[in-house]
């Protein structure tokens, strides 16, 4: 077990210094070339003159190469992602005053998610074909089809202005633990999140648990007498957690563009709106370093997915072994 | 190799819903074309979904000729507009829908001009991009899967890689480097989204190629460009028609989040996306109809596409039977 873990940690750091050699590289192709937020900055003030001292302040005087090199000296020895061009903070102080904000709204959404969509989908598969189960999947569907800003505009319309008077905004500019003393403000944001995953997700766990049900094991189980409940959370629960697991990994990166959106809707200053911020002022540095940051945390979820669906399936921790 | 959650869920959503078709017994004699419509036909949900379409795309072409100077040549506020004779204070120019305009008004504008207006760039991006996905996907993938070993192996982690940044993340970073015209904002959605496709593409590719007449091919002598292009690309349609009518949902929706985040297209050109940013401060005081059309339009065009899709993959499908 303990080899497969450092194996995909080794994978994970691969991929990420792939990730951060794109994201690095991409500012050279830039209509402008990697000097173009020099005009921005500079504002009135620049000409060739002060565009190329702002250059050679910001190291673009250097080789490829060799500012590649800085930067990831920087980003993995020293977990320095850079200067914001705009903002008068380091992407590391932006980043650690905004991401427990978007954590916490992407994790509670998350575990709720876990929380309605398995027996959502277990109860859509035990009585499948029923009117339940049409209603849920066209319900799905819906939610599917709608881009998630409209569900959220909805939600505020009929939750906020309409029928009950939930607060349109979370506490916001205050320390992160308002998330604690001031719970009432999320519950439309993370409500919203929650269900754009729980379209998904549960559907998803409806037909993984259809598949396990035909299997020989559940009859086995069934002629022994198993009531149904038992059968259903033993047997079809426990088999078809692997690919929920997987799924739910792999997910996060959708979570992490939700939360953006979310964030955009609700007035809920996170890495969303200062990913966005950053992008209208062209402040690439920022843009950069929450990209590489949201990746990270990605690559870690997917890690934990892989690890977790290691331990509740020895097949696969076999496998990797023999392999 | 796990296919991404999204391809997953959704193949879970369109099986589920369009549970009962009973195609494939329709399809008789006459020429291929004729089979394949026959087999489309069959399919109501299908057929109404593509007058919908068809509708749009001929509203967005034709519509604003007939109000030429109003929607078409730089979109001008027209001071005779009856729109700015609303009751509401402060925001003249968004009236409730009235006889005279059939959806309301957003800002001095009849929604209905701004809807076919809007629509050329949005469905033209839409189109445009979810061709440079397609090329882009398939012949990623057709490669990967075709010629396999260490290419495959290499291919697939940057497609793994890709997959790892967000999408939306990776939208605003391309965006913010590459501009927010026409031309930049179809490559971006284009280049960002077609990672899905290859996977697609790669794992269908994969299996056609274990096929006899695949076999029989090479036996006979014939050149690897020949067996791709003859014998796989043809086989491999109804995947595509599918992934790429996905694509075509996927990249307006895209296209949606962007403009809302107010990243889209910049006045005097719309997209759908950003009609609805426009609406969406003056929603917020209570003026439904700002946003409530834009709603429906949207969850129509996406379930439409879907449901088109499924039905030309039938009709496909049936074709390949008939052979």
């Amino acid at each position: 077990m303990i080899t497969y873990i450092v194996r995909r940690l080794v994978q994970s750091f691969l991929v990420l210094l792939i990730v951060m050699l794109v994201t690095f590289t991409l500012p050279y192709f830039q209509t402008g070339g990697i000097l173009a937020p020099a005009y921005s900055v500079l504002g009135t003030h620049a000409n060739a003159y002060t565009v190329h001292i702002w250059g050679v302040q910001h190291g673009m005087n250097h080789p490829y190469l060799i500012r590649f090199w800085n930067y990831l000296d920087q980003v993995v020895f020293h977990a320095n992602l850079g200067y914001s061009y705009k903002q008068n903070m380091s992407v590391w102080g932006i980043i650690s005053l905004y991401v427990p904000r978007t954590v916490w709204l992407a994790l509670s959404a998350l575990v709720l998610t876990v929380l309605i969509a398995l027996p959502l989908g277990i109860f859509q598969a035990a009585r499948r074909n029923s009117t339940f189960d049409y209603t849920a999947t066209g319900v799905a569907f819906f939610l599917y089809a709608m881009p998630s800003f409209l569900l959220c505009m909805l939600m505020l319309q009929f939750f906020s202005f309409g029928w009950i008077h939930l607060p349109a905004q979370p506490p916001n500019e205050v320390a992160p633990w308002a998330m604690f003393t001031d719970p009432v403000g999320f519950i439309l944001p993370i409500a919203c999140l929650t269900l754009l995953s729980v379209a998904g997700i549960s559907r998803f766990m409806r037909g993984t648990v259809l598949d396990v049900l035909v299997q020989d094991y559940v009859r086995t189980a069934r002629a022994k007498g198993a009531t149904n409940r038992r059968v259903l959370f033993r047997h079809a629960l426990r088999n078809a957690l692997g690919p929920i697991v997987t799924i739910l990994g792999l997910s996060l990166p959708a979570l992490f563009g939700g939360a953006l959106i979310i964030e955009s809707v609700f007035n809920y200053s996170g890495l969303g709106i200062q990913t966005v911020n950053a992008a209208v002022t062209f402040d690439v540095p920022t843009v950069l370093g929450i990209t590489v940051l949201v990746s990270i945390m990605t690559l870690l979820g997917n890690l934990l997915a892989d690890v977790f669906l290691g331990v509740v399936n020895p097949r696969i921790r076999v496998e990797v072994q023999t392999a | 190799m796990e296919p991404s959650s999204n391809e997953v869920v959704r193949d879970e959503l369109v099986s589920g819903v369009v549970a009962s078709r009973g195609a494939g017994t329709v399809a008789g004699t006459g020429t291929m074309r004729q089979q394949m419509w026959r087999v489309f036909r069959q399919n109501k949900l299908a057929l109404a979904s593509l007058a919908f379409v068809v509708i749009l795309i001929l509203g967005a072409v034709i519509y604003p000729f007939f109000f030429n100077g109003l929607y078409w040549k730089s979109a001008p506020i027209d001071l005779a507009n009856t729109c700015f004779n609303s009751t509401a204070p402060g925001y003249t120019g968004s009236a409730p829908p009235s006889a005279h305009h059939w959806l309301g008004c957003i800002k001095g504008y009849d929604t209905i001009g701004l809807l076919f207006y809007s629509g050329r760039f949005s469905l033209g991006i839409g189109f445009l991009s979810a061709i440079v996905t397609m090329s882009l996907g398939v012949t990623y993938g057709m490669l990967s899967g075709y010629i396999g070993g260490k290419l495959d192996a290499i291919l697939m982690r940057i497609v793994d890689m890709m997959l790892s940044i967000p999408g939306l993340y990776l939208l605003i970073l391309t965006i913010v480097l590459f501009g927010r015209s026409f031309v930049a904002l179809t490559v971006v959605i284009g280049f960002t989204g077609w990672f899905g496709v290859a996977r697609l593409m790669r794992a269908e590719t994969q299996s056609l190629r274990e096929r006899d007449y695949v076999a029989a091919a090479i036996t006979m002598g014939a050149s690897r460009q020949r067996i791709i292009y003859r014998h796989i690309l043809p086989n491999a349609m109804s995947t595509m028609v599918t992934a790429g009518t996905f694509a075509l949902g996927d990249a307006i929706l895209a296209l949606a989040g962007i403009g809302f985040l107010g990243l889209g297209l910049q006045p005097p050109q719309f997209d759908w996306g950003t009609l609805i940013q426009r609406g969406s401060d003056v929603f917020k005081l209570g003026y439904w109809w700002t946003i409530w059309p834009i709603a429906a339009l949207f969850i129509l065009f996406v379930l439409s596409t879907n449901y088109i899709g499924d039905a030309m993959r039938d009709a496909f499908e049936v074709r390949l039977q008939e052979q």
